[in-house]
């Protein structure tokens, strides 16, 4: 039997996290009530004249250049045409073949075989409205999202000498997970998979291995966040292959996957090329950029995530899966970065910050710059445990004080009176104290049921109310038991 | 036709060639030919305008004539000539990203077919 390799390109559409629409001075927020965001020019009225957004621009562009693009001097906008209920004006402002940027790619890791996925197109385009589909013969229409600015980024099949192509449902997932954090860490998009600012619609071809040319492919649809286009991409590969198996023939169409039932299903087939009839929009005149415009907003880039893991990785000695869950919030990692400059292990504060801090944040459901913790003060809690002024349990009570409070660790150990005991012989006095109190505990511990040490650790801790050094505890308790 | 022989003038990096060798070769550049009554016909099934056979044809004669002017402009040699993008020379006209008011919900609607819940009421569409 053949084997089959699967071929996946991307298409993924980003809104924007600008204050206004990219025509018109509408408002750009999330939800709200219906047709509360609209004026004449993004609900299509005649004579409205649209006048492009310059943050929007510099924000697509700026997204451009972090994807490795060649920003053209010149670009223009066409008018796309066609007619469908969320699109007011019967066309979409878009831009077709003089877009903003080209020829761009995106690393990802692949498990380890890094990989540049070639990059055809960055477009800049507004949102349509949004269909609210009711039961009946009837469909609601609300245009508070028509206008909003919408950046489309296209993926290369083949890709160019020197570039990759995505080739696995994983790798799918991952090219949008790296998508995301880059556009995340310029901060030009909230990037929400769940709230649509981030959608995708992969398309999926399998060949024979060794064939040059493409497999029929499919588009797949309603895939809401990454677990979905990994699911949705990961059932149509196998699904296309088993229809080859069978002798059968795959349909260009497209798909929507049913995320209750796990499976694609056809939504219309795609026998005929739309013609949307594109031609330059003659209501907005053609956009120039400067080489030092462009050069500058390169120069202003941020330090970008992969690079960030990697320098994690090497500087740090973190691991990768460490490393991951840092650099996945660009205010996770910047607050990283800062606790890791200055203190002498790097990996101790990463397993703070990835277990005990994101545990609270998920508990609290606080996003970091709202709570009062500062990378000093981390520190300063990691340095009284190394000092030996507390024990790990007592920083964890500390930690989280710290984290409600916005107090420094010495302050609360100080105002609590959490110090650590080290001294042996107030140690001692309880020890003795609790074995006295125990003599059955004592007994069976001493007939061989040895995992009571613990029990007696947590005892004498009670007395002490955590504070007794764990070590000189453990080895006064098994000096006693065991003489 | 764009070609992009004069577009390196505005080309200034070797990126931005090879950009433009991409694109060119990506999407048709215009061009001319004769259309015939089907052609009307899809143009108009895409316009949603509903013809009679006989305004197909009438319609296929004037836009020919139409194109037989352009195929005479064609044979202009336009080498040291800059496309037109746009037909006034301006360029970079922009807005702040200051959100401003926008209508009130009745004003959006007055020109609804149907409303409801403060929507458009549409007929049902399927989903794209």
């Amino acid at each position: 039997m053949a084997e089959y390799e699967p071929i996946i390109g991307m298409e993924v559409h980003v809104e924007l996290q600008t204050r206004s629409k990219m025509f018109c001075s509408c408002e750009v927020a999330f939800g709200g009530e219906p047709n509360t965001r609209c004026c004449p020019v993004c609900l299509g009225l005649p004579g409205s004249l649209p006048v492009i957004n310059e943050k929007a621009v510099e924000y697509m562009a700026r997204a451009a250049l972090a994807l490795n693009c060649t920003i053209l001097p010149q670009c223009i906008f066409h008018r796309k045409n066609y007619y469908y209920p969320d699109l007011p004006k019967n066309y979409q402002i878009s831009q077709y073949d003089y877009p903003l940027g080209v020829n761009g790619w995106v690393e990802i890791l692949a498990g380890g075989r890094s990989k540049k996925i070639a990059i055809r197109r960055v477009h800049m385009e507004e949102d349509t409205g949004k269909l609210l589909h009711v039961s009946g013969n009837r469909s609601y229409v609300d245009y508070n999202r028509s206008g909003v600015p919408l950046m489309e980024i296209v993926t290369q099949n083949p890709p160019p000498e020197g570039l990759d192509q995505i080739e696995s449902a994983e790798e799918a997932r991952e090219y949008l997970q790296r998508l995301r954090q880059i556009l995340l860490y310029l901060g030009v998009s909230d990037v929400k998979m769940e709230e649509g600012s981030m959608r995708c619609e992969p398309n999926v071809s399998v060949r024979p291995k060794g064939q040059s040319e493409f497999g029929v492919k499919t588009e797949i649809k309603n895939l809401n966040s990454f677990r979905a286009v990994y699911l949705g991409v990961d059932y149509e590969i196998k699904r296309q292959i088993r229809v080859l198996e069978q002798g059968g023939k795959v349909v260009q169409e497209t798909r929507r996957w049913d995320d209750e039932r796990g499976v694609t299903v056809p939504m219309r087939s795609k026998e005929f090329e739309q013609e949307y009839r594109y031609f330059p929009d003659p209501d907005l005149v053609p956009l120039r950029f400067t080489e030092e415009w462009i050069e500058k907003l390169r120069s202003e880039l941020p330090e970008l995530p992969l690079a960030k893991l990697k320098r994690f990785m090497s500087d740090y000695g973190l691991a990768q899966a460490d490393a991951e869950v840092l650099i996945d919030s660009p205010d996770l990692a910047e607050f990283y970065d800062a606790c890791a400059v200055g203190y002498k292990d790097p990996k101790a504060v990463a397993n703070w910050i990835t277990t005990e801090l994101l545990r609270l944040l998920n508990a609290t459901g606080k996003k970091l710059n709202e709570t009062k913790l500062t990378p000093t003060h981390l520190c300063g809690l990691l340095e009284l445990v190394d000092g030996g002024t507390i024990n790990r349990n007592t920083a964890k009570a500390v930690f989280e004080e710290m984290f409600t409070t916005g107090k420094t660790a010495p302050e609360i150990v100080r105002q609590k009176g959490l110090e650590q005991v080290s001294d042996e012989a107030a140690i001692e006095s309880v020890v003795n104290r609790v074995l006295d109190a125990n003599p059955n505990e004592v007994k069976r511990y001493r007939a061989g049921e040895i995992k009571l040490l613990s029990w007696f650790v947590g005892q004498v801790m009670r007395e002490t109310k955590g504070k007794a050094n764990p070590a000189t505890v453990n080895k006064l308790l098994r000096e006693k038991l065991e003489s | 036709m764009i070609e992009h022989a004069q577009c390196y003038n505005w080309a200034a990096s070797e990126n931005q060639r090879t950009a433009f060798d991409t694109l060119v070769g990506a999407y048709p550049q215009g061009g001319c030919m004769k259309l015939t009554a089907q052609d009307i016909a899809d143009v108009a099934r895409l316009s949603r305008l509903e013809l009679t056979e006989e305004e197909k044809e009438t319609l296929a004669g004037h836009i020919n004539r139409l194109l037989e002017h352009f195929e005479k402009l064609q044979q202009l040699d336009t080498e040291a000539v800059e496309p037109t993008s746009h037909v006034i020379p301006v360029f970079n006209v922009f807005r702040k990203d200051e959100p401003g008011e926008s209508l009130p919900v009745n004003d959006v609607l007055a020109n609804a077919p149907d409303v409801a819940d403060d929507c458009f009421v549409v007929p049902r569409v399927v989903e794209t």
